[in-house]
């Protein structure tokens, strides 16, 4: 009982964390994108540290749902970055569009590597 | 009391600014916990290990994408005033329900695993079909919207 109750709230975190990124980086630009593309990017790695740590026994398997499914899973997002991706499509904006979605993904599985490589 | 003796110092104008964000937060957070929780009990239904390909994550994030694409455009047209409850269904629900963490770490789990080909695979169908179920999504909402106008 007491472990969905964590997840919950580390999900209910992730997701307030992931508006509090898009809200900082609306400073910037005028844009959704580079709040998703930061908090993704960021998730990501932090995935893979925590994937590293859980591997490496420095992490009980407890901490490890909570932080990696209920704060990460819940801080990143794919439908938001999918609909953004959609509606560049849409728009006809293809460079944005291939930059936007293949970047994410070379990003994001790259941080992945680098902080499963840091902590293993 | 911290909190309360900054809020006392800020002016209006950061204080209204503060106030809006509080609120659309614990809307996104209530969300939030939601879609975790509904993400979390899929995997124990339908569990994987590291190295094998997450079919029920892609799943998640693709019904995610469409769901988001038609049911944010809809309520955006019909509900503009109920801010608090998009928020929380689209930025918290939806947003949480997907994830793109465990996308990337097992795209790469996979290729350590010596499955590259498996791995290019879950990313380009996570992609491609991600985009469609978005796409399709949004002119679902579009087609709802414009049967109810005319």
């Amino acid at each position: 009982m007491l472990l969905p109750l964590a997840l919950a709230c580390a999900a209910a975190f992730g997701a307030v964390a992931r508006y509090a990124t898009s809200v900082w980086m609306q400073q910037y630009q005028s844009t959704s994108l580079g709040g998703t593309l930061v908090a993704n990017v960021l998730g990501a790695f932090g995935a893979g540290l925590v994937a590293g740590a859980a591997l490496s026994g420095m992490l009980p398997s407890g901490w490890h749902l909570v932080l990696s499914t209920g704060f990460l899973g819940a801080y990143t997002t794919f439908s938001t970055w999918m609909v953004e991706s959609a509606t560049l499509l849409r728009k006809g904006r293809w460079r944005l569009l291939l930059g936007y979605t293949l970047g994410s993904t070379l990003l994001g599985t790259a941080a992945a590597a680098l902080g499963l490589a840091l902590m293993l | 009391m911290l909190s309360a003796s900054i809020y006392v110092v800020l002016s209006p104008t950061r204080r209204r600014w503060l106030r809006l964000h509080a609120t659309i937060a614990s809307a996104v957070a209530v969300g939030g916990a939601v879609g975790g929780l509904l993400r979390h009990g899929l995997v124990l239904a339908f569990p994987y290990t590291p190295g094998q390909v997450p079919y029920v994550i892609l799943t998640i994030n693709v019904v995610g994408a469409f769901v988001l694409g038609a049911g944010g455009r809809w309520l955006v047209h019909t509900y503009p005033e109920h801010r608090l409850v998009r928020y929380a269904l689209t930025t918290g629900l939806m947003g949480a329900f997907t994830t793109f963490s465990t996308y990337a770490l097992d795209a790469v789990h996979l290729a350590d695993a010596g499955a590259q080909a498996a791995a290019l695979g879950y990313v380009a169908a996570s992609l491609l079909v991600g985009l469609l179920a978005a796409g399709l999504g949004l002119a679902t909402a579009e087609r709802l919207l414009n049967a109810h106008t005319s």
